[in-house]
């Protein structure tokens, strides 16, 4: 019953990364031809390999997307932040953070309440346009992550159809502790100053779910629903005025 | 911002309305699963075979095959009986055998919801036909997996 959805989901990824390679290459070809043509001859002259300094800034950045799709009715999601180091422009290297919860109710008056936890990830992500001075990078990346919570569950059943069904089960603060990976690819483009917004699919296995003697966790902090498999991460960042090479 | 800039990115906010829930995808009820075996020397030959738990509702209806069946354990208490019939050539053979197990509630998804884990302790049964059991796995999950064998 999944493979329908993630099917789409996967062709539409590869189109939009598709289109926004060629978006990106245009615009590089469009706008920085000049600037390129410039770096390639004193490459030629000079031979460095990168043309931005090692520490080429700091950034830290929130992941809106859980908010917005709070706005559309989801009922889990997680306050995150991110602080991330340039290097070279090529290797970002960050540190992300946040909260997650959940408070969820099925159509069947099942109640799962994913208790406020804090969640980490550790990870870097790679420019493939490093030596480029273009507004737009197209990036992949990888980060490990890691959280302990727990959750209420209440009023949920069971009813095997033979027997009389058992109501109101009740399985309160449920611990866990899960791990994960985290493989990203995406876009960022600067779009005012030292602001730049961008997306991030990416394809999360899951390590280790860490169920309890009572129950798989349904919301994971900082993963989304167990058993997603993919997710999306929209971030807005902020680079630190200083360490910046200006483009 | 450049136009083809701002589309990307709400293609990417659009994108996130891709995910979404897909229903129950794993199984809710868990079957004690057994399976009869012939003792060596045995000249039985069961040609089908009938389950009761509840006095007036049949489990399983004159099945033939001998190989794997499935049992469901009653959720709220910690026995069950079972009352099998067994059709041997023209004559019908009852055995009744019970286990005595642990129950366990395990919360699958918000989708699927509950089930009911079960450990098994022991079982006992009458000798009409049945002359052993051996229990393989006492661990019952929704994972099916052969849990005993009744010997004849």
């Amino acid at each position: 019953m999944r493979s329908a959805p993630i099917l789409n989901f996967c062709i539409s990824l590869i189109l939009l990364l598709a289109l926004d390679i060629r978006l990106v290459q245009g615009q590089n070809n469009d706008i920085d031809e000049t600037p390129n043509t410039i770096f390639k001859k004193r490459e030629k002259q000079e031979g460095p390999r990168h043309h931005f300094p090692l520490f080429n800034g700091l950034s830290v950045g929130i992941n809106v997307a859980d908010q917005a799709m709070r706005l559309f009715g989801q009922d889990y999601g997680a306050y995150e932040g991110v602080v991330e180091a340039n290097l070279h422009n090529r290797f970002f290297p960050e540190w992300s953070f946040g909260v997650g919860s959940a408070n969820h109710t099925t159509d069947a008056e099942l109640h799962y309440r994913g208790k406020p936890a804090i969640f980490n990830r550790i990870g870097m992500s790679y420019n493939f346009s490093y030596n480029k001075l273009t507004p737009g990078q197209i990036m992949i990346g990888v980060r490990y992550g890691f959280s302990a919570y727990s959750a209420d569950i209440t009023n949920a059943s069971f009813n095997d159809g033979y027997w009389d069904p058992i109501p109101g089960i009740e399985l309160l603060d449920q611990k866990f502790k899960s791990h994960w990976i985290e493989l990203n690819a995406g876009i960022r483009v600067q779009v005012w100053k030292n602001i730049s917004m961008g997306w991030m699919a990416q394809f999360k296995p899951l390590l280790r779910e860490g169920a309890s003697f009572n129950a798989s966790p349904w919301y994971i902090p900082g993963y989304g629903v167990n058993g997603s498999g993919f997710g999306l991460s929209y971030n807005i960042y902020y680079t630190l005025p200083f360490g910046v090479k200006k483009q | 911002m450049r136009y083809p800039q701002a589309i990307l990115l709400l293609m990417g906010l659009f994108l996130l309305s891709a995910c979404n829930d897909e229903g129950c995808t794993e199984p809710v009820t868990t079957y004690n699963v057994g399976a009869f075996e012939k003792i060596l020397g045995s000249e039985t030959v069961i040609s089908s075979f009938s389950v009761y738990a509840k006095p007036d509702s049949i489990m399983i209806s004159n099945q033939s095959d001998l190989k794997s069946f499935d049992l469901n354990l009653n959720p709220s208490t910690h026995a069950t009986t079972f009352e099998l019939k067994f059709q041997v050539g023209s004559v019908l053979i009852t055995d009744t055998l019970t286990f005595y197990y642990r129950n366990r509630e395990f919360f699958l998804s918000a989708d699927c919801g509950c089930s009911m884990f079960h450990y098994l302790d022991s079982a006992n049964y009458t000798g009409n036909l049945i002359q052993s059991i051996v229990i393989t796995n006492p661990e019952i999950t929704n994972e099916k997996r052969a849990n005993f064998k009744l010997l004849y």
